[in-house]
This record gives structure tokens, sequence and C-alpha cells, in this order.
């Protein structure tokens, strides 16, 4: 950046902003992809065919075709109802964990970063202790210890990246702290937070969203993961990766049942992370 | 003396066979029939298992992972054939005195332990003391008073009162003999093995492969057959069925009984189904809510489709059960007596649920061990079958630690269980049923039952404890304390050129004794 | 330098610190011991037989004291005795930690050759449909959950191909062959994210380099494009990507987990995994420690490479 700052309003910047990504067809797909997978999971009731948990022993291991169009499990279930219902589970854990993990995280970023002395160390430090584990490992140890099921999922992705969002914020906090604006409105007489608040935080939040948006890429495959171990969802709630699980034992006899989950979860992924990208290259395009 | 008779198989009609409630307990071999050949010798023997032992102690672990280990390197005084007659092995006879209390074993002559030194009563004393100090199993033997030595080849057993279970006992999972000098050696036989089994312990590498060579002494002369025995982990089963045809293992016992249909085919290996004394069952915690009422639990009974329940955790392989399974012969009902408790009725089921004042239904919740197939496959299909008279059942996956601390403090309302069965009723169902001097692992109480079961143990005579043991079966296909499921058979694959290779109806792995490897 | 290795290794070890009590204190809220594994559902323990053996692994304590012994043992570098295999601890991560790096390690070049051969390729051919080809494939890569690939790699290899992979696990110096046969699937699902993270990466830095000056003037003077790209693009574009390289293997490291599990391979991850369903405490808590100091360890040594390479931060900022 060369020379002065100038402040331009904020008004100003994000319908500029807002332009930019409206234009980028990258952006546009993911927020299509994403807002169809959003649709399916609250209409899931009304889509899926079938109940998930609905037994059809005349129809057991059946391969795709008319009457199950992605087939049945070995209790007869149809596989695709079970997907669409699975995508309220993946869903409300990546976005539930997330959310929590950018509210929590970006607080004690945002503290560290701006109070700065003695607090950014010591949040730093307890920071650093969850950053030295493996996140997927930390996740299932949290996981096991409040016992598996959906909440804990929740719980324990958001562990994971709360360390994450803190770091993300901390960084632009600490560099827009010493720009001179910053310095003229204290001089004004403005309180430490107003300044935090009102003028700082609008500037940083841009890396901010964007690291949100591949964090729920992200989150969607932890808490797949997850399921597959059997940590989150609980049969016969019907999630992708458990699902997954469940197919491990008939991926002779009825591969099917592993296929479109996975399948789901990728897509899902996807939209995502094309989401992401798009924003990532409209929003800051400075940032890796 | 408690000598079991039993009928010859080769002088009965099927249809007898199979009112006496014993369909083909030995092997059913799929392929080239084995033919009477002279064993060679030599060779490794590779077998796959699914489940790791936690440890191989034979007194202190209780999984039937270790149980099915231990007749390799352990013996027993007595030990059951596959056919569940007691036949000698430590011990070459036995008698009881005249008032029952006194059992007099006659040692073997001449057997070594692995580390050449003979067996002689001071370590059937040793095994027992120790048995009753630290061991679980010590609730197997809790009639017995004392075991004490009569001479250098006898032993005696002492009990509180006559306990025909003995033999069972002796014959069953807690029942192998262990020297002082093994425990002297390495604290405890967790890692290590010091017994008078076939085959000696030669290395360890927990959830990858356990390594056993022949053992010179073993005292039955000529056996084993191969020079090299390796226990190899694998814990997905798909990898299991990939390696028997690719050659790789010569031996596996199968878990998920649907994978017999992917191999069965196969001709270079050879199959084999039997029998299984253990069982599959839905436990009940009789003290909740709605399940206190005998109706209730009738109505669950009468509402669960077992066959349904069979087909899909066993893929059919298996079958209907009475509460003494097929293999314990002497003790058979007859097919009509129990079958008909299992004809699923549901408008039977339905109007005892409005007696007990529950048309409304109700909500319980049942704990399935997520690495237990069986569980896992049959669960879902109850709670189906119960939502037909308005009982919802919520399925709680509970991992295993969790699952014995819940299970050990009664606190369930249901959960599916499996077991890998007991040879004697005593063993069977005193301490599952008995409401004061048991387990009461129901948490109910039923007092003719309770005098039923006292009953049986004390009574010696054969036919007395049949007529006895009857009236039980009768009471707890009446009372529903557990729904007996199924009995899912046994299933063993082996490459066709492994002979000899024997099943055992408590799946414990005394087959390999007799087995060769034929290289031709 | 030296004064920079000092300072993070006193970071480690306080972070090692914090992660002790962090671990020790998440297992124990974890229910269930292994006492009710050892004595089972099927027999009778008596008060007795439960107090000894609570008593025998110290489980009797208050928390402060068991974890003060553990911590007091770790310190002079005894890792402990597991409960449940009755071997000790550093023996057993010792038996597998070959495994883990085998496929780490694997699983680390299959993405740099991989990804960088991407990146590069995509790079040059900007915006072509070649490029965008690639870059589609790239966030397909990021998007294939490991363990569901690996299950497709499976099926399709066995169905279409007719192959298996050899299930019986065997040493690299064992039987080269064998192993690096068995090593193929899972190397191939762990390092497929990866590669598409650092061939990303490499195509940006390579986009960054080829638009600076000095590179559009070593092209104006007439060198050949193909040495222009490989002598000197390549060469400052290497930093941000040692960068990402570093980053993915303490990725890898954390899911080489999912992938032992889906192969049943006889590493690490599988270990914790199976310590935390045995509640073998010893074994869990120094396992994960263990893979704590790996993971930081690496990533210490890439930020030291990294300031080796990049000249302003070594002479200084």
């Amino acid at each position: 950046m060369l020379g002065s700052t100038v402040v331009v309003p904020h008004r100003l910047r994000w319908s500029r902003q807002l332009r930019r990504v409206t234009h980028s067809v990258v952006v546009v797909a993911g927020a299509v992809c994403v807002a169809l997978i959003v649709l399916v999971a609250i209409f899931a009731g009304s889509i899926a065919p079938q109940e998930p948990d609905e037994q059809n022993f005349d129809l057991v291991e059946a391969r795709p075709g008319a009457k199950a169009l992605f087939g049945t499990d070995r209790f007869g279930r149809d596989v695709l109802s079970r997907v669409i219902h699975g995508t309220r589970i993946s869903l409300y854990v990546a976005v539930t964990s997330i959310v929590v993990a950018m509210a929590a995280g970006g607080a004690l970023g945002l503290a560290g970063g701006y109070l700065g002395g003695a607090w950014d160390n010591v949040i730093n430090r307890v920071l650093d202790v969850f950053f030295s584990i493996p996140g997927l490992l930390l996740s299932v140890g949290v996981a096991a210890m409040r016992g598996p099921g959906v909440n804990s999922a929740v719980i324990a992705i958001a562990v994971v990246y709360v360390p994450l969002f803190a770091r993300v914020m901390r960084g632009p906090v600490l560099a827009e702290r010493e720009k001179e604006y910053v310095e003229a409105i204290r001089a004004l007489g403005a309180t430490r937070w107003v300044v935090a608040l009102k003028h700082v935080l609008p500037n940083v939040i841009s890396p901010f969203v964007v690291q949100g948006t591949v964090a729920l890429s992200q989150a969607i495959l932890i808490e797949a993961s997850l399921s597959y171990l059997g940590l989150s969802a609980q049969p016969p709630t019907p999630s992708w990766g458990n699902m997954l699980n469940e197919g491990r034992t008939y991926l002779e006899t009825a591969p099917w049942i592993s296929v479109f989950p996975g399948i789901a979860i990728m897509i899902t992924v996807l939209a995502f992370n094309l989401l992401g990208d798009g924003l990532r290259d409209v929003l800051d395009p400075s940032a890796q | 003396m408690s000598e079991h008779r039993h009928p010859d198989p080769g002088h009965l009609s099927r249809r007898q066979l199979l009112k006496a409630g014993g369909l083909t307990l030995g092997a059913l071999a799929v392929g080239r029939a084995a033919s009477a050949q002279t064993p060679k010798l030599g060779g490794t023997l590779v077998s796959a298992q699914a489940t790791e032992a936690t440890g191989l102690d034979p007194q202190l672990v209780p999984a039937l992972s270790r149980s099915r280990r231990s007749p390799m390197m352990y013996s027993q005084l007595v030990r059951f054939d596959p056919d569940m007659t007691p036949v000698g092995e430590l011990a070459e006879s036995w008698e009881t005195s005249k008032d029952g209390l006194t059992w007099t074993f006659k040692l073997r002559q001449g057997v070594k332990f692995h580390d050449g030194q003979e067996l002689t009563s001071a370590d059937v004393k040793f095994t027992f003391d120790r048995l009753f100090e630290k061991s679980p199993g010590k609730s197997d033997f809790i009639a017995v008073d004392k075991v004490e030595p009569a001479g250098k080849y006898a032993v005696k057993f002492i009990t509180k009162e006559p306990f025909a279970g003995l033999l069972a006992a002796l014959g069953g999972f807690w029942g192998f003999i262990i020297s002082e000098a093994g425990i002297k050696k390495h604290g405890d036989l967790n890692k290590a093995a010091l017994g008078t089994g076939p085959f000696m312990f030669v290395d360890w590498k927990v959830e990858q492969q356990l390594v056993l060579k022949k053992n010179p002494f073993y005292y039955k002369k000529g056996l084993p057959y191969v020079d090299d025995l390796v226990i190899r982990t694998i814990p997905d089963e798909a990898n299991i069925v990939a390696a028997l045809r690719t050659g790789q293992i010569q031996h596996a016992f199968i878990e998920d009984n649907k994978n017999y249909n992917l191999l069965k085919e196969e001709k270079t290996l050879t199959g084999y189904r039997s029998s299984r004394l253990g069982y599959d069952y839905l436990n009940i915690t009789a003290s909740r809510g709605p399940l206190k009422d005998v109706r209730v639990r009738q109505a669950i009974s009468w509402a669960v489709d077992r066959s349904q329940v069979l087909r899909v955790a066993a893929a059919g392989f298996g079958r209907l059960t009475a509460p003494a399974t097929a293999p314990m012969r002497q003790w058979q009902l007859p097919e009509e007596t129990w079958m008909k408790y299992y004809r699923p009725d549901v408008e039977r089921a339905k109007k005892l649920m409005a007696e007990a004042g529950q048309s409304a239904g109700f909500t319980v919740k049942c704990m399935v061990i997520p690495t237990f197939p069986t569980m896992v496959a049959g669960a879902p299909v109850i709670a189906n079958q119960l939502k037909r008279i308005g009982i919802t059942m919520e399925i709680e996956n509970v991992e295993y630690a969790i699952w014995i601390k819940r299970w050990l403090a009664h606190d369930f309302d249901m959960t599916m269980n499996t077991t890998p069965g007991y040879a004697d009723p005593d063993t069977a169902f005193f301490r599952a049923l008995h409401s004061t001097k048991g387990q009461n692992w129901n948490s109910w109480s039923v007092p003719e039952l309770d005098a039923l079961l006292e009953e049986g143990r004390r009574t010696m005579d054969q036919k007395k404890r049949k007529e006895i043991y009857d009236r039980v079966q009768v009471q707890i296909l009446e009372n529903v304390p557990h729904l007996w499921l199924f009995s899912a058979e046994t299933i063993d694959f082996t490459q066709s050129n492994v002979k000899g290779f024997k099943q055992h109806p408590t799946t414990l792995l005394y087959g390999f004794e007799g087995a060769w490897l034929d290289k031709s | 330098m030296t004064r920079y290795l000092l300072v993070r290794l006193y970071s480690m070890a306080l972070t090692m610190l914090g992660l002790t009590v962090l671990v020790f204190l998440m297992l124990r809220l974890i229910p269930g011991t292994v006492v009710e594994q050892m004595i089972g559902a099927d027999a009778i323990a008596s008060p007795a037989m439960v107090a000894e053996l609570k008593r025998f692994f110290g489980l009797d304590q208050p928390w402060y004291v068991q974890y003060g012994r553990w911590l007091g043992r770790l310190v002079q570098g005894d890792l402990g005795t597991s409960w449940r295999t009755g071997k000790p601890v550093v023996a057993l991560i010792l038996e597998r930690l070959p495994v883990t790096l085998e496929l780490t390690l694997f699983s680390v070049a299959f993405a740099l050759v991989l990804g960088v051969a991407a990146g590069l390729f995509s790079a040059v051919r900007r915006d072509q449909a070649a490029d965008n080809v690639t870059r589609v494939g790239t966030l397909l890569g990021l998007s294939v959950p490991v363990f569901w690939q690996g299950t497709m790699l499976i099926l399709f290899f066995s169905l279409y191909l007719r192959w298996m992979p050899p299930v019986v696990w065997v040493d690299f110096w064992a039987d080269p062959r064998r192993n690096l046969t068995i090593m193929l699937l899972p190397a191939l699902c762990l390092g497929t994210a990866s590669a598409a993270n650092i061939a990303r990466t490499t195509r940006a830095c390579m986009l960054d380099v080829l638009n600076s000056d000095y590179i559009r003037t070593a092209a104006a003077k007439g060198l050949a494009s193909r040495i222009v790209v490989l002598k000197h693009a390549f060469r400052n574009a290497l930093i941000p990507v040692v960068t990402v390289v570093g980053l993915q293997i303490g990725i890898l490291l954390g899911g080489t987990v999912v992938v032992e599990e889906v192969f049943t391979l006889p590493g690490v991850g599988r270990l914790v995994l199976w310590s935390i369903y045995q509640r073998d405490y010893p074994l869990t808590q120094s396992t994960i420690l263990f893979i704590a100091v790996l993971f930081m360890s690496i990533n210490l040594v890439v930020d030291l490479l990294y300031s080796y390479l990049d000249p302003r931060i070594r002479y200084g900022r």
C-alpha cells in the first residue's frame, strides 16, 4: 500500500464490495448451490419420498431402480430419503459450530489483538495448546468426552475452530490498531470499545468472512468423519457419515449405500468451497 | 457320577433329531468332502480373527475374545467335545461322593507344562486359589468351598451344597489350569502364557498377531500337527474375506454371518456351519415403569417377530431357540412347547397392553453396543415391530466400557445383549434370574422361579434336574425376563488344504489341535 | 537464529505443559474406566476386587495426585505402561510409528509431485481450458471426504480391476514391493486434499511471480520462456509452497487417524482411537502428547526452513 491511508466511508465500501461479489461467477455459482442445499435441508420432510427410518422387508438391499432411486439398505430403508434427511445434520452441525466458533474466536481475537499486553499473551498461550494437536484428534477427544451425539459434534468442531478464528481476527486487528486513523479517533476522546467495534472491526471483517465460509466446508468434512467414527449423529438418525459407516460391510453386496452419501458430502463441500473461493477473490485478493 | 448319556445320532431319524432340538452339530462341509487321510506334519497355519483379545490371562480377562484363545495354550480338567459331552482332559477320571459334596479327580500323569515341569495336584490347587482370590470367573464356581490335593495326582473339590454344574464350570471359560511357576515368572499371564496346551506362546503384538508354536511336550502324542500357529487380528471383516479369497490366511472365524454368502461359492475354501451354544437376547429391567407389569413384557414378546430379526442380524444363518440352546442337548424342551411363544401375534400383544392399561403406549430406551453387529442390526428391527403396539423404542448407542458400567448398575430400560452361552442350566439361569441370591439381571422377583432354581442347583439326579429345568424354561417363557431372540450359527472358513479342523459350539478354538495342512 | 530457536523451544515446552493438563482432564471426563472393561458383564466382581483394581491403576487417588504422578514420570522420560496390554507405551508407539510415518511421507511425496506439477501446469496456461479444468479438479480434491475416497477406490479396484491390496501388513524392510502395494491406496487418499492445496498455492505464487517486473524483463530480453519459468520464478515461488507443505504435514498427521481406520493399517492413529475406547489413560495421554510433539517439531522445522529460504527474514526484519 502506498503512502497515506484514505478513510473511505463504510457505506460506500460495502456497496462496492457487494457489487463485486454479485458479479463473480464463482461466487454466484457457489451461493446458488448452497442455497439449494439449504432448501433441501429445510424441506427434507416434503422432498423425501419415504420416511428415513421406515423399514421395508420386501425391498432389502435393493439396487437403485424405479422403486428406490438410490436403492435400499439392509433394513429396506430408502437411501435417497436418508441422504436428503442427512443434509439436516450436516448443515446444522456445520453452521452452528462455525457460527459459535466465529463469535467466540472473533471475540477472543479482537480482545487479544486490541487490548494487547498481558491479555494477548495469556490468550495466545492458551490458543497455542489447542493448536498443538491435529484438529481431528482434538475433535475426537472432545466428542468422546461428552458422549456421542450431534451436539457433541457441534461442540467438538467449535472447539477446534475457535483458536483459528481468534488468530484470523487478531492479526489484522493488530495491524489496524497501529494505523493513523485509530490514533486520531482516540485523540478525539472515543473509548477503546467504541474504537474497536465501530472502526477497527469493519476493516478486518472481510478475511474473517472468507475464513468462515472455508471453515464451513471443512466443518462438514469433520462432521462426516466424526459420524463415520460413530461420534456424531447416532443411528437410526441418518447422517452422511454414519451411512458410510453402515455401508462399510455392504460394499460388495450393496455398494450404493456407500456411494450416494459420499457424493452428497462432496457436492456440499464443493459448493461451500466455491463460495469461499469466490468471496476470497473478491473481498480479499491479497490473502492466500 | 454324572455321566451324560445322549442318543447316538447315527441311529435316530431326522425327525427325532429335530425333536431333541439337535440339528447337525458337526461340521457341514461345503466344497470338497474331506476323506479319511493320514495327517501330515508341519507347516504354519494363519488364522484371522476380527476381535483382538485384551489380555491373555485365563483367569483375569472375561472377554470371549480371550476365552477363544485359551484352549490353544492351556488345558482344562474336563472339556466338552463338540457335541457337548464332557470328556476328561487333564483329569483321567472322576467320581462324586455319596452326599454329592466331594468330587475327586484323578489327574493324568506325565503331563508337562511348556517349561518342562510336570503337572501335579499342587498346580490345580494353585489355579483355583488364584481364581477365588482374583478372578471374576469365580462366580462360575460359587458353590465350591475349597480345592484340596489328594495325593500328587488327585484333586478334591469340596462343595458347600450339591453342585451338579461343576463339570460345566470346569469345561467352561474359566476352567483353564495354570502353574505357579508361570505366575512367579511373569506376574500375570496377560502378555505371556505358561500352560499345558498344544501350542506354546512365542510372541504377541497387540492388534496385530499372536504367534504360537507346537508344544513338543504335549500329552496327546502326535498332536498338534502344525508347527506354527499365527492368530492375526484383522478388524475389518471385508479384509478377512479378501484375505481368505487370496489365500493370505488359512482360517478365519466369521463374525458377520452374511459374509457366508460371499464365500460359499469359492472353490478354494471349505465352509463350516454349526449350532452355537450362545445366543442373542433382549434384556428388560422389570422394575422400570410399565415394564413392571408382566403383561407388558409378554406383549413385547408377542409383538417381536424373531425370524425377521434373525434375517437381518445374521442373514438368516441361525435358528430361534428356547432358553436352552440346541447344543444343550440334555436340556431341550420339545419344540412345540417353546415355539408357540415365538409366533408373532400383534393382536394378542395389543390386548395385553390394553389389559395392563398401556393402550396409549409409552417410550423406552434400549442400549446397543455399536461394535456388536448383531445388536446394531437387530435393534432397529425390534424398534419397528414394537411401534405396532404403541411402544417407541429409542436406541441408545452405548460404548462398551460405559455399557458395562450401566449393566452392572442395572441402569437401563432395555438392552440388546449377546452371550457365548453356558453348558449347564444352573450357570445359565441362576445367577441371571434369581431375585436375591444371584445378580438379578432383571431387577425382578418371581418366587416360584427362585424356588425352582434353588432346587435345580441342589439336585444331582439328572432326570429330576431335567424336570426342574423344563419348568424353569416355561417360567421364563411365561414371565419374559428376556426375549430370547435367536442363536446365530457359528461360521468358519478354511482353505481347502486345511483338514481336521473342528468347530465348537462355544466358538472356542479347540479345533486347531487336530488341524493339519495337506501339502498335496 | 539460535535465539529464535531457544525462544521457540521454550514456547513449545509451555504449550506441552498446557496440553498435558488439557488431555488429562479431557480423558477423565469421559465416562467409564478401564476397570469396568476388565471385569466384564458376565461375572460377579466383589466391591473389594473393584477397589483393588482401582487402587492398582491409581484411580482411587484425587485427580491432582494422579496428574502429579504422571507428570513426574513424564519429565523423567517415562511414558508409562499401557493398562490394557501391560506393555510400555514407548514400545507400542515405536512399533506403530514407522507405519504412520511411512504413510505421511508417501502422502506428502504424492501431494508434492502432483500438486506442484498441477499448479505449474495451471499457472503457465492461465485462464485457458486446461487451467480451468485443473482448478475444478483441485476444488474437487479438496471436497472429497477421505474415508469415502478410500472406500470408493477399494470398490473400484476390486470390482473392475479385480485387484485387492494385500490385507496382511508387511514392513517395508521385509518386503518392499508388498509394502508399497499396501501403501498405494492409503497414500493416494490422504494426499489428495494436500495435493489440491499445494496446487492452488503453487499456482497463485507462480502467477504472482510470473507477473512481477523482473520476470517480465527477463522474458523481454529473449530467454527461452521455459528456462525463465523453471529457473527464476520457481525458486521464488518455492517459499510459500514450503510453508504450505509444512502445514500439510501437520494436517496429514491428523488425517492418518481416519485413513488408518479405513484401511486398517497398524499405525499410531488407530492406536490412539483404540486406547480411547479402552480407557487406557497412560497410553492415550502419552500417545497424544507424542503426536503433539511431532506436530510441533515439524512446524518448527518448517518455520526454520522458511526463514532460511527467505533472505529477508534471515537477515533480520
